[in-house]
């Protein structure tokens, strides 16, 4: 009885729920950032004109921020479920380079339509909220 | 004066006299000019005096002696600023202590302006001007100062700029390259924003508006220009193979053999190349002013063998000069200028199979003086050694273009006829006129005019119109092809005549005077014909049917102000319709075709081609990049679903959600 009310207790799981969820609900929302990004900036390229060199960087950009994502996130919810804080504090340092290229989507880019700040601050605000959850988590997996 | 030299005179007996000058005589602080007195020299600071004495003048000249080179500051023996002297002299002529004359003199001295700087050697970067405007501010005039009311001035220091920020000059002036576009987010002034505008509109900045790179690129004129050379004649191989129908004569140069010929908009030219087997006879209007030589009767002829031979050529004198020349309305003076000239050059080129065996001209010389008009005829005829008639067409019996209709009149004894229309003549009135026979495949049309008077008698005028129609068309049957032999009634199609309606019952009705209905007063002939098989591979062509109709008009005596004059006209026409049918029915479908008919869109009701459309592309009902795009997407859907419907696409999915 007392070895079921610790389980119970949830006393030995240092795993961070919010967190794994979060990385979940991230997860399906970055396709969906993805796809809408990459539809925006095809719209911008037929619509309007882009100066000299402008379109390639931006494009480029999008499918580097696409690749961290998905490095990002597997290493976070890795790092979270085997409670371990190396792949944890890895992921951390991407979100970081994540959250600089949505800052570029969201300010520097050629064109910034409407719908671009809207999703951008969502997923800056998703980025934030995820690094102090993962920062709780690694101080509790550490302590 | 300009310069460092000035020069002046002083009038009057120079002897005993004494020049001196002064420096800055004035008072500074009541700026008045000073009292100077005599005690000066000819020398004051970087100032000489000269006096040339004279007679009755004097010159005086002072001058500076000082470096006006423009210096560093603090440099010694040069101009540190660029006005350089800024003073006032005085030059007194004194006698015994009392001044005689005094001139004053103020010098502003600019230092000189040539260079001994450094040139800088960094070239203005100029940004590509599809992007950015070279001039960015075009109400930044003045250089090195704040242009006053102009936002965009970076001289501008932002108290000055303070001082007009509401006035700033507005639009492109003002430094407003870039106006704001409609797509912006914050601009106001569409009436009609798109469903999606609060979202697809632009929130960045200005200075990528999509009007970048907007511009004409010009178009690049290709090197190498195309050359504008008139292609040689190439010698045709055929001349060796002899002269098919159609050719033209070869000179032995290798040129065409030319003979003045009537052009199509209908004045003569004196380059026309003749055509073998082809027979004209042209007439070409002439006067002494614009006569030109001929060309000269020694040029050889290939005579289709290779070989060549010459123009047997007769000079005649023309007897009836009448019938060449029309003379003007001018004045016929005793001397006038007169020239032998070629009246009419008749050529007949006798030939045989594919090759000429000989030309013979006929050219006949008058003498053409000035302020008459002559008409010259130029003839060509094909004679084969064969007959002494016109030419029988080489291996065509059937008809050519321009070729007279062959006419025979089987009721009369003489079985020639002929089939002719109009040719007028002078004023254009029927008695003059004459006749010009049918052409083969040319619609024509042609008249004359016919003189009526007031009181003519209706019927009357029905026969005599009827009677010179009729005139024209001496026959009662037409050939079939070019080479019908009158023996042979099968060669030959009857005219279909369509005779004027005699209505003689209305003569008593309709006879007001000066009007009659029904004059059959047009002549329609219609001849139908078809390609009736091909001789090495040049169609033939056969008439199948003529038909002759009169159509009617309602004459109308013209009046003029009074009926008083007593004739009037009467145009009567005929005019020539060819008409081709096909004479073969259409050739049976093979049952090839019968079978693929399933793929025929116009008879089947299921079009295969363009059910397929964006594998073939035979409907042309929507773009097809649409199309593609439509269908590319619903592939890629298909895929998508029969990926992730596969057992082992879920077990990767959930080993990486982990």
């Amino acid at each position: 009885t007392s070895s079921l009310r610790e389980i119970l207790n949830n006393s030995y799981q240092l795993s961070s729920v919010p967190l794994q969820l979060l990385f979940y609900v991230n997860g399906i929302y970055y396709t969906f950032y993805f796809l809408a990004t990459l539809a925006m900036i095809v719209y911008k390229s037929q619509v309007f004109s882009y100066p000299d060199d402008f379109l390639g960087p931006d494009l480029a950009l999008l499918f580097i921020m696409a690749v961290l994502e998905v490095l990002r996130l597997y290493l976070g919810s890795k790092g979270n479920l085997t409670e371990e804080e190396a792949p944890l504090g890895l992921s951390l340092v991407i979100t970081v380079g994540s959250a600089i290229l949505s800052v570029y989507f969201l300010v520097w880019q050629t064109y910034v339509l409407k719908a671009d700040v809207i999703i951008n601050a969502v997923l800056l605000f998703t980025y934030g909220l995820e690094s102090v959850l993962k920062v709780v988590a690694i101080a509790a997996f550490v302590s | 004066m300009s310069g460092p030299r000035v020069n002046s005179f002083f009038l009057g007996n120079s002897s005993g006299v004494n020049f001196s000058i002064i420096l800055s005589p004035i008072n500074e602080e009541t700026g008045k000019l000073q009292l100077a007195n005599c005690s000066g020299s000819k020398r004051a600071g970087d100032w000489n005096l000269n006096v040339t004495p004279g007679m009755n003048t004097s010159k005086v000249t002072i001058s500076l002696t000082r470096n006006l080179q423009l210096c560093l500051p603090n440099a010694t023996d040069c101009c540190t600023t660029p006005l350089c002297v800024v003073e006032t002299l005085q030059v007194l002529a004194c006698h015994d202590s009392v001044i005689l004359a005094h001139l004053l003199i103020q010098a502003e001295i600019y230092a000189n302006s040539s260079f001994t700087g450094n040139v800088s050697e960094n070239a203005t970067v100029i940004p590509n001007q599809v992007f950015q405007p070279l001039g960015s501010c075009p109400c930044d005039l003045t250089a090195g100062a704040c242009d006053v009311r102009c936002c965009c001035d970076l001289e501008c220091t932002p108290d000055l700029q303070q001082l007009f920020n509401e006035s700033c000059f507005t639009g492109v002036f003002g430094g407003d390259v870039n106006p704001p576009f409609d797509q912006l987010c914050s601009s106001q002034t569409m009436e009609y924003t798109p469903d999606w505008f609060p979202f697809l509109c632009v929130q960045s900045s200005l200075n990528n508006t999509p009007f970048l790179g907007y511009f004409y690129h010009g178009s690049v004129s290709i090197p190498g220009v195309p050359p504008f050379k008139i292609p040689l004649q190439t010698s045709p191989g055929k001349l060796f193979t002899g002269y098919r129908q159609g050719d033209p004569i070869m000179t032995e140069e290798n040129e065409c053999f030319t003979i003045p010929q009537q052009s199509m908009a209908g004045q003569c030219v004196g380059n026309a190349p003749v055509v073998y087997l082809q027979n004209f006879d042209v007439k070409c209007l002439t006067h002494l002013a614009s006569y030109k030589e001929e060309l000269p009767h020694d040029v050889r002829i290939n005579s289709g063998t290779g070989d060549f031979i010459q123009q047997n050529v007769i000079y005649r004198t023309v007897t009836d000069m009448g019938k060449f020349i029309t003379e003007s309305e001018s004045l016929h003076t005793a001397e006038v200028l007169c020239q032998n000239v070629t009246f009419a050059e008749d050529y007949t080129f006798v030939w045989k199979d594919k090759n000429i065996e000989q030309i013979n001209v006929t050219v006949f010389l008058g003498s053409l003086c000035e302020g008459e008009i002559l008409t010259q005829r130029f003839t060509a005829n094909f004679l084969s050694l064969k007959s002494t008639n016109a030419a029988e067409l080489f291996g065509n019996p059937g008809y050519q273009v321009g070729k007279p209709v062959k006419a025979a009149n089987m009721n009369a004894s003489d079985t020639s006829g002929s089939l002719n229309i109009w040719q007028p003549a002078g004023r254009g009135l029927c008695t003059s006129a004459t006749y010009t026979p049918v052409l083969f495949g040319l619609d024509s049309l042609s008249g004359c005019i016919l003189e009526v008077g007031i009181n003519e008698d209706c019927s009357l005028l029905r026969g005599n119109v009827t009677e010179k129609l009729n005139s024209l068309i001496q026959a009662t049957h037409i050939g079939k092809r070019d080479n019908s032999s009158y023996s042979d009634l099968s060669d030959w199609v009857e005219i279909i005549r369509l005779d004027p309606f005699n209505s003689e019952t209305n003569v008593s009705s309709g006879n007001l005077k000066g009007i009659c209905p029904d004059i059959p007063a047009n002549l329609n002939i219609r001849l139908i014909f078809a390609d009736v098989g091909a001789i090495q591979g040049i169609p033939q062509q056969e008439i199948l049917a003529v038909q002759i109709s009169y159509s009617t008009v309602i004459w109308q005596f013209q009046c003029g102000l009074t009926c008083e004059n007593s004739i009037s006209f009467l145009p009567i026409t005929a005019s020539v319709q060819f008409i081709k049918v096909p004479a073969q029915p259409p050739i049976p479908m093979t049952r090839f075709w019968i079978n693929f008919t399933e793929f025929d869109c116009n008879r089947n009701d299921v079009c295969w081609p363009q059910l397929f459309y964006p594998l073939t592309r035979f409907y042309t009902g929507e773009p097809y990049s649409q199309c593609l795009a439509k269908g590319l997407s619903l592939a890629f859907l298909v895929l998508l679903a029969a990926i992730m419907s596969n057992p082992w696409f879920s077990k990767l999915w959930n080993s990486f959600l982990v």
